[in-house]
């Protein structure tokens, strides 16, 4: 290919390198899932165009819709992925994990939820405001948490900060967020991500980049996943386990068609990973579904996407410059 | 259709739809008149490859049949828009917004795309923005592959001499910057490329 100036401005200019795109990319997400949920047509039958219009709309106007907040999808082991897809797989997930610092996204249908940034034993939890998600978040009412040095900093919502000088002292309330907190970006967590998907298929992707799909076995097919890492697979666990059997759990009975999808970038690092799963009905007191929450309602299609970014930016993570003791 | 042939077909769909997707909604971003149009082809292209999945080639070719649909689909697109509403006509003789007109590259590149033919432009931008090779851009236009050669070279050709021509951006009296030309061929549907 010609490196001329002039073609080389004019690759510079392509959309795919304007900063946007990736989101572009993101809302598309769950189009494919919508899509096979429609009827084949093979044989080139009659058009149904409004129905097709009902979909596109659908499948670009979903806002934030899931029942909780975490911030990486997991689940559990099918045996049955391609080794060389599952190996590369398995290899670009070390080497995302063992990058020192990063920022982690999470986003549920395009809305952002949380953010979690890490620098070495330093972790950021951030809950966006523009979410319209409370139910379930791992912050509740607060806006942020730090693990800094041993101790635990909450952030409340009147921007005030309490400090807990060690995380044993957070209280029964907090504890299991904060143990959970730390192992989001525990190295195993990543890995066990792979753990989870079944016929794992490995695709060129455009700019250098790598995509993986795979397909989210059932519990009920796979009772012998163990899950315990952190919130996200115990979250996980329970909604494939006793809480699948639970239409009012979100995601409860989905089947097992919901699929694992993830983008490796040319640089060998995760890029994105999401779970789809189609969602029976809205639980009821979720965003976006407040009348909606009746069996009898299409399934939903719901995307969780982390999205990685600023590995080994060595961003930092400091102490609020002003925060209230806990008294021991 | 058995649950198993189902599944086989959604499993083919999935290996379509993750390593097309990225390449078919750059294509329908650059080449939609209105930025919801693109975002709306780029659902109608998969849902036709989902329904049509027996006819989508296998491999390689996969490809340029997408592009060829969106091409369809976004023409399609066209003709109701313009039966609606003569205002987009009016619409498409302005010129359009940078991604980033502070950036002065992506300003020359704009004026100089603008320069371009309608049918030199697309040719241009599928081989070097979406990385298709002469022939299969000769699927997605459907003209012979030679043709489609000798208008890329071409393509290229005027693309570099306007680029070059251009004062570099910064001059205030830069006639680019002092008074940017609409589109040539302003009837095209490629206004939107750098939207």
């Amino acid at each position: 290919m010609s490196t001329t100036p002039s073609l080389k401005a004019l690759h510079d200019a392509s959309p795919r390198h304007q900063p946007e795109f990736d989101a572009l990319l993101e809302r598309y997400e769950q189009l494919g899932t919508q899509i096979t949920s429609s009827p084949p047509d093979s044989a080139g039958g009659p058009r149904r165009p409004a129905h097709r219009r009902r979909l596109i709309s659908l499948s670009l106007g979903f806002a934030a819709a899931a029942a909780l907040a975490v911030v990486l999808g997991g689940l559990t082991l099918g045996g049955e992925s391609p080794q060389s897809a599952y190996a590369a797989a398995h290899k670009a997930l070390a080497a995302t994990s063992a990058q020192r610092s990063g920022t982690m996204t999470l986003t549920v249908n395009g809305t952002t939820l949380s953010t979690l940034r890490w620098n070495d034993h330093r972790i950021a939890l951030r809950k966006d405001r523009s979410s319209a998600l409370v139910l379930g978040h791992v912050l509740g009412p607060d806006l942020q948490m730090l693990l800094i040095g041993g101790g635990v900093y909450v952030q409340h919502q009147d921007g005030t900060w309490t400090h807990y000088a060690s995380q044993a002292e957070v209280g029964e309330k907090l504890g299991p967020e904060v143990e959970g907190l730390a192992a989001e970006t525990h190295p195993n967590n990543a890995l066990e991500i792979l753990s989870v998907a079944t016929n794992l298929t490995k695709t060129s992707g455009p700019n250098g980049t790598t995509l993986y799909t795979g397909t989210i076995r059932n519990a009920h097919v796979d009772p012998q996943m163990t899950l315990s890492q952190n919130d996200v697979t115990q979250v996980l666990a329970k909604l494939r386990g006793e809480g699948a059997s639970d239409a009012n759990a979100p995601g409860g009975r989905y089947p097992d068609s919901s699929k694992l999808r993830m983008i490796v970038g040319h640089d060998g690092l995760v890029k994105r990973i999401s779970f789809i799963f189609q969602q029976p009905y809205c639980r009821a007191g979720l965003p976006n579904c407040p009348q909606s929450g009746s069996p009898s309602n299409p399934h939903r299609t719901i995307t969780w996407s982390v999205r990685y970014s600023h590995l080994g930016d060595d961003q930092p993570i400091t102490r609020p410059t002003a925060s209230t003791d806990v008294p021991k | 259709m058995t649950d198993a042939d189902l599944e086989q077909r959604r499993q083919r769909f999935d290996a379509l739809f993750s390593e097309h997707l990225a390449g078919v909604a750059s294509y329908c971003r650059w080449r939609s008149d209105v930025p919801s149009d693109g975002q709306d082809a780029v659902g109608e292209v998969f849902l036709v490859a989902w329904r049509r999945l027996d006819e989508v080639p296998s491999g390689e070719q996969a490809r340029p049949w997408l592009y060829a649909t969106a091409r369809r689909v976004m023409a399609n697109q066209a003709r109701a828009n313009a039966r609606r509403s003569r205002l987009r006509e009016r619409l498409r003789a302005q010129p359009v917004a940078a991604a980033d007109e502070d950036d002065p590259l992506v300003g020359r590149v704009r004026e100089a795309l603008a320069g371009l033919g309608p049918r030199d432009r697309e040719v241009l931008l599928l081989a070097e923005w979406e990385g298709l090779t002469a022939a299969e851009i000769a699927v997605v236009v459907h003209r012979p592959a030679v043709a489609v050669r000798s208008r890329l070279h071409r393509a290229r050709r005027r693309f570099r001499t306007a680029f070059e021509s251009q004062e570099p951006a910064g001059d205030a009296d830069s006639p680019a910057r002092r008074s940017p030309r609409p589109m040539a061929g302003a009837s095209s549907r490629s206004t939107t490329f750098l939207s």
